[in-house]
């Protein structure tokens, strides 16, 4: 028993040595092999890895890595007014949707509008002419009429995510100092707010918090009650065509716990954006 | 010798094993490349990288919501598009044979009825359906049930006393065909609205065919103005454009409750609808679907309609709508039946045409 375990002792050992070395020989061939395979996907692929290219100026490679990219959106809301956007993400998603529309189909009709209110914009380039659009029955690109059936929906989505950029505090702000006619009102009474006053409404509201967190919003819709005040704001002080009553464009319902709701009457369903802030420095210039 | 069988060995299972890294890496970049495009792979619940488009006929604000509250659970990507009632229904019928959305939640519930009979929306049994009074989920299990409308009669209070003061308000239907009111009236228009069906098709339940269009034909006199959708009409008396509207109760309280002078009164016999969430066919076996149906119909999306809608959502559990019902306090006209308006929508509406030509 002993001589045999003695005999066999050479052979483990040999065994374990050759393992070793096997192992060994592995972690050698697969980072070798790993770059060999690149190597030769690379050499196949038909990339112009290995292939002699000039370049004609230093000019003329800026110019070209120049040409045709998107620098900045401007965005034109007849009620809101114009917003600029430097977000890459966003620039370039309009700019892809733009460039990628199919020509007008004939007769194509869709079912309902893109938007109930013109909404235009350019695209501005590092180096090349801009692109002038407006999305509002179609999309009209440079003057042409643009889109298939799929067009519509594709930019009621665009629209979902640059309207993003519209309503903000800051840009509610700016129509208070905008148009002429802003009109606190409260219960039956109805005050048109001076100078001083708007310019301090103005103030508080570009302070306002917009709200987005879902729990957040729950709480403060839940406990609102109902509206303390509404501050209208009348983009058009000339009453309908066939004498209807004027009717403000925007108003703000105020809540007494700070919530503040925004509608723009003609172009949504329901609300457009939800604030939270306080506005008794306004109150108080009222008294 | 062994040294020399092995090298080839080896070289030949590092070779399979190399190949076997390179498959697995080229296979696992397709299969997420096909899940952003094909939903039914995924059966996990992280859904992130996939897309859900919903149609809405909901208020844009209720729509906006539901999706940003999905995206934010579940992380995959929600786009949506909001149309009245029946422009959703036309989008949703010219896309049959191509759809773009994988659901349509809002509307009134002629509306799925309907695309349910056209095979444009499909069951789904969601598992959170139980948690819903029966009589508000389709017994073919197309369609669910999110909140219930009536229907009202809105005045303009600061207008009425102005204008009207010392006459009684209107609260029936006959009241408002009163030739002091013509012009003053607004509500929705029946072909694009599910709200304006809703009232046109109570009207001929309520009053019987024959004499519902003699009133329709009377009432059509009296309308100012028909609105492409429910909302804007209770809005335009709320900023006293109008003086009278005819539309759902829950979307005259918006504007009552934001401090406008609108009186609601839910008038004898007025119709109701229900408003649900169902798929749309060729999504039925998607994941991010069925996933957003069982989502719709949970506590927390049914409470985010409700505190902006101010609508009476069909699970007892929810919140109470501010200056409205609870769905068991809420006092409906039994007599009057959605899923039949469903059934006569064509032909009524042919006939609202005629009329009003």
């Amino acid at each position: 028993m002993n001589r045999f375990t003695l005999e066999n002792k050479p052979d483990n050992e040999n065994q374990k040595t050759l393992g070793r070395s096997s192992i060994l020989q592995f972690i050698w061939l697969l980072p070798t092999l790993s770059v060999l395979i690149a190597f030769l996907m690379i050499l196949t692929s038909g990339l112009p890895f290995n292939k002699l290219h000039t370049i004609q100026d230093a000019f003329y490679v800026q110019q070209l890595s120049r040409q045709a990219v998107p620098e900045t959106l401007t965005l034109l809301d007849p009620v809101w007014g114009s917003v600029i956007i430097e977000q890459p993400e966003k620039v370039l998603a309009c700019y892809d949707f733009l460039t990628s529309l199919p020509f007008a189909e004939s007769g194509e009709k869709g079912i309902g509008r893109i938007r109930d209110r013109e909404l235009s914009g350019t695209i501005n380039f590092l180096d090349r002419a801009s692109i002038h659009f407006s999305i509002y029955d179609s999309v009209v690109v440079d003057g042409i009429a643009y889109g298939d059936a799929n067009t519509k929906l594709k930019a009621s989505f665009l629209i979902q995510d640059l309207y993003d950029t519209l309503y903000t505090p800051e840009n509610l702000s700016r129509l208070i100092d905008r148009y002429t006619r802003i009109v606190l009102r409260m219960d039956s009474e109805r005050i048109n707010l001076s100078t001083n006053v708007k310019k301090q409404l103005q103030e508080e509201i570009s302070s306002c918090e917009i709200i987005k967190d879902n729990d957040c919003l729950s709480e403060l819709l839940q406990g609102r009650g109902r509206a303390v005040c509404q501050i209208e704001i009348y983009t058009n002080d000339r009453p309908g065509e066939n004498g209807s009553r004027q009717s403000p464009q925007i108003y703000i319902a105020v809540y007494g716990n700070g919530l503040l709701i925004v509608y723009d009457v003609d172009i949504s369903v329901g609300s457009d954006m939800h604030l939270f802030g306080e506005l008794n420095s306004v109150f108080s210039m009222l008294e | 010798m062994v040294r020399n069988i092995k090298k080839p060995l080896i070289i030949v299972i590092v070779l399979v094993i190399v190949g076997g890294i390179i498959c697995f890496f080229w296979m696992r970049n397709n299969s997420s490349e096909n899940a952003l495009t094909d939903n039914t792979v995924n059966n996990h619940d992280d859904l992130s990288g996939m897309q859900l488009n919903i149609l809405g006929s909901y208020h844009e604000d209720m729509v906006k919501r539901l999706a940003q509250m999905f995206e934010d659970e579940t992380g995959c990507n929600v786009f949506y598009m909001r149309l009245p009632t029946g422009l959703g229904v036309a989008k949703l019928v010219t896309e049959k044979d191509n759809p773009t959305f994988n659901v349509y939640i809002g509307g009134t519930v002629d509306a799925h009825e309907s695309l349910k009979h056209q095979n444009i929306l499909v069951p789904y049994r969601s598992p959170v359906e139980k948690e819903i009074p029966k009589e508000y989920v389709d017994s073919d299990g197309v369609w669910k049930a999110q909140y219930i409308e009536t229907l009202s009669i809105g005045v303009n209070t600061e207008r009425w006393e102005k204008e009207f003061y010392g006459n009684e308000m209107p609260d029936t239907l006959e009241d408002l065909l009163d030739p002091k009111f013509k012009g003053e009236i607004v509500t929705p228009d029946p072909f694009t609205s599910g709200t304006g069906y809703t009232f046109l098709t109570s009207v001929l339940q309520l009053m019987g065919t024959e004499e519902g269009w003699k009133y329709m034909d009377k009432f059509n006199d009296q309308v100012g103005q028909y609105t492409a959708s429910g909302y804007p009409a209770s809005e335009k008396v709320g900023l006293g454009e109008y003086l009278i509207c005819v539309n759902f109760l829950s979307d005259q309280l918006i504007v009552s409750n934001s401090g406008y002078p609108l009186k609601s009164t839910v008038y004898e016999g007025a119709g109701w609808s229900m408003c649900p969430v169902s798929i749309v066919a060729g999504s039925e076996n998607n994941i991010v679907a069925q996933r957003f149906i069982d989502f719709c119909l949970s506590k927390k999306a049914l409470d985010a309609l409700v505190e902006l809608g101010n609508c009476v959502a069909v699970r007892d559990d929810c919140i109470i709508p501010q200056g409205n019902n609870k769905l068991s306090e809420l006092n409906i006209n039994r007599n009057y039946d959605p899923i039949k308006a469903a059934a006569d929508k064509e032909d009524i509406l042919k006939k609202f045409n005629d009329m009003i030509k």
